[in-house]
């Protein structure tokens, strides 16, 4: 097919929240009322402070889910935080959250938000190795 | 431009750095432990702050299926029959310890036991001859039994029963509870090794409906034709719905799904179907047969001058709540679990020569689950039976004149008894959708069909098949009509049904009965028509369970054949449902 070509998303962090199952779509929901677009949650199975606290680890679930949500550098801190408070991770066993630069994200982006993005000049690192990446909105 | 005061807002929380290089364990050369994990210590708030959600939500669970019930129950009496709730502040104990007993003995059951199960699941095949893993199956349908929380009931009310006009009911339910139990027991057993070997072989549920249901149907004629036998039909088909609880359901399907995962053949999406309805339908035909083998052993006449000197030396010494209650029933509980959690070591440890992953939770799980029996049983006696037993004894104020009530009959006989039958319609409607375990198989049927057979149709229709059902059972004491000849056409309708039903329409058409009636349901169904029964003189209350059986099997079967009739119409190109 001609005319396809692909547009990079820079300037991007992702966050990773791992919680006890079930109590993902609480942090999900808080996530999106501050502006994430979209989160993937796998099933997962985790260690850690549970395995230390003798028979009260019980009451944390063995089986968590893990929320992945790739939000921008602006809104990184809000969605990070928000998340932090519905996720009740200042409570012991609850779950740990990180977050991590991102090199590039690639998607589906509708041409109207394409055309009212400006164009960022390629300087970060992503774009040494291939300089001509950067065309997202240049079409036609 | 950016104000200030949104930056403020966007940071909100107020945070510092620390290196998290700190907080690892540093290499000790005197103490070579020192990288290795320390225990936790946890001040008073931090546990609590643990256990609040932790035990919040299970309670709220339970709480979310007993309490709108209970409300339901309580306005009706106080508005509609006009009488007063009898010793409130015992009911509302009761109430909450069985709310309680059931969220301890659920969790129990999920640390405690489950393991076992999922744990013998997997290995047994590997470790275990066919005939061997049968037997363990067998003797594993014997153990759930006893602790299903649900069966106490049934012994419970043995006391109530008139021995002068349903003499071997009598007997069966106060000298035989034992062999009763024991029986229906087995037959949950029979019932998990074939479901086991349908499992395994991919069996059609089919001809085993037909071959199960035919000699229950048969047998239940014999015993019809006897008239001092009779009164066990009810006794003998509500056992069917009393056994597949909370316990038996779970523990059977997660051993027979390891099983079927590692030696199995069958359509994995299905396989797991068809236990629930063999184990339903298999004690029913024990008890029958115990009935009919008591019929031989004693005359009637035997076990009502019997009673009458029990009951003689019984009277004289009144027992007080509490001399009786705590003891007796932490007994009862530990006699419902002991058994089965012995059974299930013997077979992990001895059998297998497996270890189990957490010795300390799978301790604090069986801890909890007999606590929670114990509770659940006080909260059995004194809540949901109380409050089933008082609706059901002042519900017929509605429509004929009784000594309890001052004003009855407080409707006309026409009205009353409309009012009482849609009670009861109102009352098994709402308990069925609110049952968590109809959500689930909704959710899988709506799965399986791939969307033909949605989850609000299955909830709804099941819900209206246990509805109508409750007001057939309730009528069917009201006026006093031989449940033989209800249950008997009932039967052989759904059996045609089968026989012009898709494979997956009879699998969970059958089981939805049996899932859908969990442990609140179940004790105070059986209490109210008891109550009731013994309030307008009936023989025996028993019989509303097992219409409450029959009514789902109906409805999930018609709707099945519908929705097939309508794809046929419709879109004969993507018939969905024509797989099995």
């Amino acid at each position: 097919m001609a005319g396809r070509q692909i547009t990079y998303l820079t300037d991007a962090q992702m966050i990773t929240c791992i919680v006890q199952a079930s109590q993902a779509d609480k942090v999900v929901k808080a996530a999106q009322d501050v502006g994430a677009q979209g989160a993937t949650i796998t099933y997962a199975r985790g260690t850690g402070v549970r395995e230390r606290m003798g028979l009260l680890g019980v009451a944390i679930d063995e089986q968590k889910e893990m929320i992945r949500i790739i939000v921008s550098q602006e809104q990184a801190d809000r969605v990070f935080e928000a998340m932090y408070l519905a996720g009740d991770l200042d409570k012991p066993g609850m779950g740990i959250m990180f977050m991590n630069d991102l090199d590039r994200i690639a998607t589906y982006i509708p041409d109207e938000v394409l055309n009212d993005a400006k164009q960022t000049k390629p300087t970060r690192k992503a774009s040494s190795k291939s300089k001509t990446t950067k065309k997202a909105g240049a079409k036609k | 431009m950016l104000r200030y005061s949104s930056v403020l807002r966007s940071n909100a929380l107020r945070h510092r750095e620390i290196s998290y290089n700190q907080l690892t364990p540093k290499p000790d050369a005197d103490n070579p432990e020192a990288l290795k994990p320390q225990k936790l210590k946890l001040g008073v708030r931090r546990v609590m702050e643990i256990l609040m959600p932790y035990s919040g939500v299970r309670v709220f669970e339970q709480m979310r299926a007993v309490v709108p019930l209970a409300i339901y129950l309580v306005l009706f009496q106080l508005i509609i029959l006009r009488q007063p709730i009898d010793s409130i502040l015992l009911l509302v104990g009761g109430l909450t310890a069985v709310i309680v007993g059931l969220a301890l003995f659920m969790e129990g059951l999920n640390v405690g036991l489950m393991p076992f199960g999922t744990l013998i699941g997997d290995k047994l095949p590997r470790k275990a001859s066919m005939p061997v893993m049968l037997i363990i199956i067998a003797m594993l349908g014997v153990g759930v039994t006893f602790a299903e929380p649900a069966i106490g009931a049934l012994q419970a009310f043995g006391a109530s029963v008139d021995v002068a006009r349903a003499p071997y009911l009598y007997e069966i339910l106060n000298n035989w509870t034992m062999p009763l139990v024991l029986l229906v027991g087995a037959g949950v057993g029979a019932a998990a090794v074939l479901g086991t070997l349908r499992f395994v072989y991919g069996w059609s549920l089919k001809p085993m409906i037909y071959a199960a249901v035919l000699p229950t149907l048969a047998l239940t004629l014999v015993v019809y034709a006897n008239p001092d036998l009779r009164a066990i039909l009810g006794l003998a088909w509500d056992c069917g719905a009393v056994t597949t609880g909370p316990v038996t359901v779970p523990l059977v399907l997660s051993l027979g799904i390891g099983i079927a995962n590692s030696a199995g053949k069958g359509d994995s999406s299905l396989s797991g179907f068809g236990v629930v309805t063999l184990a339903s339908l298999f004690p029913i035909l024990a008890v029958l047969g115990l009935s009919l083998f008591v019929s031989t052993q004693m005359s009637a006449e035997e076990i009502v001058v019997a009673a009458a000197a029990a009951s003689a030396n019984v009277s004289d010494a009144p027992v007080g709540l509490w001399e009786q209650s705590p003891l007796q029933e932490i007994a009862l509980g530990v006699r419902a679990i002991a058994p089965l959690v012995l059974f299930l070591m013997f077979v992990l440890f001895v059998v297998l020569r497996e270890g189990l992953a957490n010795k300390l939770f799978t301790g604090y799980g069986l801890v909890l689950s007999i606590v929670g029996m114990c509770v659940f049983n006080v909260g059995l006696t004194y809540g949901l039976g109380a409050i089933g037993a008082q609706t059901g004894t002042v519900l017929p104020a509605a429509f004929m004149a009784i000594d309890l009530s001052a004003v009855s009959p407080i409707y006309s006989a026409m009205l009353g008894l409309t009012l009482v039958i849609l009670f009861a319609w109102f009352m098994g409607f709402g308990a069925t959708l609110a049952e968590p375990a109809l959500n689930a198989l909704g959710l899988t049927v709506q799965n399986l069909t791939n969307g033909a057979f949605k989850k609000s149709m299955l909830m709804y229709s099941v819900a209206i098949g246990v509805a109508c059902g409750i007001a057939l059972g309730i009528a069917k004491i009201l006026f006093e009509i031989d449940l033989a000849t209800l249950l008997i056409p009932l039967y052989l309708f759904a059996l045609l049904l089968t026989f012009f039903s898709t494979e997956e329409f009879v699998n969970v058409a059958w089981d939805s009965a049996g899932v859908t009636t969990g442990p609140v349901t179940v004790p105070l169904v059986l209490a109210m028509g008891l109550g009731l029964g013994n309030a307008v003189g009936a023989v025996e209350g028993f019989g509303i369970l097992s219409m409450a059986s029959i009514g789902p099997i109906i409805a999930v079967l018609s709707m099945g054949l519908i929705i097939r009739f309508r794809q046929s119409r419709g879109a004969p190109a993507t018939t969905q449902t024509k797989g099995g």
